[in-house]
């Protein structure tokens, strides 16, 4: 019997210490919401992804302010090997009155046991993954909620506040007075935005542009945003001549599969000193989220203002021709930057995919049918004009 | 003197005639030069933050999180783009000659936990396409939370790890 126990044992040590335990599990949407109706009735559809294909059983639980208020149609999810996916559907009947704001509640998705595809039951922490469930109660009367903004470069800053009218009733003007300070609090300048009105329940911006005629450094931005009367103070510390690298190309040049791609990164460094010992670092995963490569680039000194190409090299041996998950990452100055991209690897190709170039984040477009037509009018116009005027007295 | 009149007359059915046609072909022309729009189709929704732009006549996209365009980002586009967007909902339209309608899209989030084992440890991976909070826990007690950005990693500690969307 010892010896029984004691062989179980040693299996057991033997399959935790080789074995490459995994398990995963998903939800989408990671959060979804309602408007608010007293007594409503909503319904919220939730899909439990289960990307390892693994034989496993998941427990569904309501957590939060709201879970009194809501019923979910299964409390067990069992998955059989290779099934990907299940549907839970969530009903919220909201309370016929509730305190103005926003409530929430969750689903979460606990797994119970899973069993790998020899058979085998894991053992490890339970991994759970929630999605809230939230609808905002309307403020009486007139409320908005605001966040201020501030993007651009060392020589023009867009100052950006997007509004939500949190409030039951429509408002008529909303605009703010921008104020920029200096860090000994100064007063720089003083910026009007555009001026709009909104709905209850709406999403919309203003913005106000400034043109920067300050020395590089640290400045406060305080807006008084002002919705018919009422006023809401907001700020934003931002920086002129931000310390930043900037990924502007991925690309590889003459590479075959099986063999070592070369990446070349160029970056700008938008600062006004050297960024020193800089690198990149690239991390490659399959469909599942396995890890493939994690490489990294040398260390790089790059000039102020200049842009620079970093290379760092990756050993495509044992890879084959797909499209897979990549994450790029900048460490610099105890900073971090990633980009999430695809590399699509062809026998002769790597193509990345998913750096669209940004041409701008200011304005509202260029020409419109309306500018076109009116040209051709007015030239058509001036055309009879120089007929009926000139042409025909002479005759 | 009639012979005039009918000369000035034919003059003027010419320029007024010529007039009248030129602006039909530019009516005609500018109509034609409506951006094509193949895809993403108008309400796409996708968990997917690689969203494929395919368009014709067009070479400016732009992209707002509002319907109004008051600070949209702007993309040079070839006929086909790839570009990552973070979970939300965006509006979207080509400019070329012309401006194509407004679109809109909704890119869902995504959250994904992935438990593996890593030199005698257990790591936990964000697999999902959002920034997640998560949380470890042992028998119910809170031991840390901690932020993972999309295909990060941590260490972990207790027996129950929770992940969720990260809001600041």
């Amino acid at each position: 019997m010892n010896k029984k126990i004691l062989y179980f044992v040693f299996v057991m040590f033997i399959l935790i210490e080789l074995g490459e335990f995994s398990s995963a599990l998903g939800i989408t949407p990671g959060a979804s919401g309602a408007d608010y109706v007293a007594g409503g009735k909503e319904s919220f559809t939730f899909t439990i992804i289960n990307s390892e294909k693994t034989a496993q059983e998941v427990e569904i639980d309501l957590q939060g302010e709201l879970a009194s208020n809501m019923a979910v149609d299964k409390d067990i999810i069992e998955f059989a090997a290779n099934e990907e996916e299940k549907k839970v559907t969530v009903t919220l009947i909201m309370p016929p009155s509730m305190p103005p704001g926003l409530h929430k509640g969750q689903l979460v998705a606990t797994q119970k046991k899973s069993v790998k595809s020899s058979g085998q039951a894991t053992i490890g922490a339970a991994v759970a993954v929630a999605a809230d469930i939230s609808f905002f109660v309307p403020y009486p009367g007139k409320y908005v909620e605001g966040k201020l903004e501030v993007s651009g470069n060392e020589e023009r800053k867009q100052f950006r506040i997007p509004i939500i009218n949190r409030g039951k009733e429509t408002i008529n003007k909303v605009s703010a007075l921008i104020v920029v300070y200096d860090k000994n609090q100064n007063e720089i300048v003083r910026l009007n935005t555009n001026e709009i009105s909104m709905n209850p329940g709406d999403l919309r911006e203003i913005s106000a542009l400034w043109n920067v005629n300050v020395s590089k450094g640290k400045y406060l931005a305080k807006a008084v945003l002002n919705y018919d009367g009422e006023e809401v103070l907001l700020e934003k510390e931002f920086e002129v001549g931000e310390l930043e690298l900037e990924l502007l190309d991925l690309f590889v040049k003459d590479f075959t599969l099986g063999g070592v791609a070369k990446f070349n990164l160029l970056v700008q460094n938008k600062w006004s000193e050297p960024i020193l010992d800089t690198y990149a670092q690239m991390k490659v995963f399959d469909v599942a989220f396995n890890e493939l490569a994690d490489v990294k680039s040398a260390l790089y000194n790059i000039p102020a203002g200049e842009k620079t190409t970093m290379v760092y090299y990756w050993d495509t041996k044992d890879m084959k021709e797909g499209t897979y998950e990549a994450n790029v990452l900048l460490h610099y100055a105890g900073k971090k930057t990633q980009q999430d991209v695809k590399l699509q690897i062809g026998k002769d190709s790597i193509e990345v995919i998913g750096l669209g170039r940004v041409i701008g984040s200011e304005g509202k477009g260029l020409g419109s049918t309306t500018t076109i037509l009116v040209i051709i009018i007015v030239f058509l116009v001036l055309l009879n004009v120089v007929w009926f005027l000139i042409l025909r007295k002479r005759k | 003197m009639m012979e005039k009149l009918k000369k000035i007359r034919a003059g003027d059915v010419l320029v007024v005639g010529t007039s009248l046609v030129v602006l039909l072909i530019a009516l005609v022309w500018v109509g034609y030069q409506e951006p094509l729009v193949i895809a993403p189709k108008d309400g796409f929704v996708s968990k997917d933050p690689y969203v494929l732009f395919s368009i014709e006549k067009g070479s400016v996209l732009l992209i707002d999180e509002t319907p109004s365009f008051e600070s949209p980002v702007k993309y040079e586009i070839k006929n086909q783009t790839i570009i990552h967007l973070k979970p939300g909902v965006y509006y979207w339209k080509v400019l070329g000659v012309k401006e194509s309608k407004v679109r809109q899209l909704r890119i869902d989030s995504l959250v994904d936990l992935q438990l593996r084992e890593k030199e005698e440890n257990y790591q936990v991976i964000n697999a999902g396409n959002d920034e997640l909070k998560v949380s470890f826990k042992e028998s119910d007690t809170l031991l840390r939370t901690q932020i993972l950005r999309r295909g990060e990693s941590a260490n972990v500690s207790g027996n129950y790890v929770k992940g969720e969307v990260y809001n600041e």
